[in-house]
């Protein structure tokens, strides 16, 4: 009797669970959005200058699931910048073929270039990435409330940055028609206290190609988004 | 055949089912997890750097400008066997940056931003976003 009820439910739930772990972990909102890969960069940013020393950024983003292939990467993200070269204090929601993480990435002529990976926040959900620059350069990193990491690097911010970034244009930029990827509440540290940033976001390209072909951009300075025009949502 | 059979038979393909399911989705995620970023590649990208030359153990492979055409990755062949002496030079002669790529690390990327170069994994993050091209 016992096997008579309980072999069919047994067989049953044999098929949903692996069914089940094939779908685990996809989010509906990646998209292949059909593109070759061209070893070029794509931004759709803000990048604002309002004081010879910036002590903060921070943004509300959307933590999105893109599609990402090969060797690209999709991220969404805020920076402290400055100094020569390309110095740069960095965090946000990023994803490669392989994982998804929040990033930090900390760059100077002196050190070099280092990636800091932490546990992705929940695809579909909003937090807000913050950085802070003391006047002995310690840039401290923050998810949410939570401050993850704290690093002394020589050099002094200048720039604050707010973008969705791809490399690879086989990569998807974070959104879709229908469900942009927004990066809100987009504030900079100077003169001891936050500011909304002023600065029109703009797509732009390591490459010669046009990104408007490719991206959309809407929104504000303080509040803009941005979306893959071949995906839906 | 009984019921007893028949139930008996039908959990028996539901599980031969499953496992077939199991491993192929296994097979499924190695494959995913093995990409061509495990591969050794190299892509050099001009961001806003300066019109620069791009050689290989000596021999210039590439004049690269910023916002330039696409840019193919690099790969070792034949003729172009790692490991692989590569330079960024200045159309004035300026080594900007020299790396020895052994081919040991997977999928490489060389960025120019301004008059700093820099060599790092290939699915590593761009930097600022671009200013005018460097001269």
């Amino acid at each position: 009797m016992f096997r008579h009820r309980f072999l069919p439910l047994l067989a049953a739930w044999s098929l949903i669970i692996p069914l089940g772990l094939m779908t685990a972990g996809r989010v509906a909102a990646s998209c292949n959005p059909g593109r070759s890969p061209d070893g070029q960069y794509y931004w759709a940013a803000s990048s604002a200058f309002p004081s010879s020393y910036v002590g903060g950024v921070s943004s509300y983003i959307y933590n999105y699931d893109p599609y990402v292939t090969g060797n690209g990467f999709s991220y969404a993200w805020v920076m402290l910048a400055g100094g020569p070269g390309a110095n740069h204090a960095q965090i946000g929601d990023y994803k490669s073929a392989n994982s998804r993480n929040v990033v930090i990435q900390v760059q100077n002529s002196v050190d070099g270039i280092r990636n800091i990976d932490f546990a992705a926040q929940p695809a579909n959900s909003y937090t807000t990435y913050k950085i802070t620059a003391s006047t002995n350069n310690t840039y401290d990193f923050y998810v949410g409330n939570t401050e993850v990491l704290s690093q002394v690097r020589p050099w002094t911010p200048n720039n604050a940055e707010w973008a969705a970034e791809i490399w690879q244009l086989s990569s998807q930029m974070m959104g879709g028609v229908a469900n942009p990827e927004y990066l809100s509440y987009n504030q900079v540290l100077y003169n001891a206290s936050w500011h909304n940033n002023s600065v029109s976001p703009w797509l732009s390209t390591s490459g010669s190609g046009n990104p408007n072909t490719y991206f959309g951009l809407g929104g504000t300075a303080y509040n803009f988004w941005t979306w893959d025009k071949k995906c839906a949502s | 055949m009984g019921n007893k059979s028949r139930l008996t038979l039908s959990a028996s393909i539901a599980g031969l089912l499953s496992v077939v399911a199991i491993v192929g989705y296994l097979s499924w995620s190695f494959a995913s997890s093995s990409s061509s970023d495990r591969q050794f590649s190299l892509t050099v990208v001009n961001v806003d750097g300066p019109p620069v030359d791009i050689t290989i153990n000596g021999e210039v492979v590439a004049h690269l400008v910023c916002h330039g055409g696409p840019n193919s990755a690099m790969t070792p062949s034949a003729s172009r066997p790692l490991p692989w002496t590569v330079t960024v030079t200045r159309s004035d002669g300026t080594v900007l940056g020299t790396w020895i790529e052994t081919g040991n690390n997977g999928a490489r990327k060389i960025d120019i931003r301004s008059n700093t170069v820099y060599e790092v994994a290939a699915d590593q993050g761009g930097g600022p976003v671009p200013v005018p091209c460097a001269t």
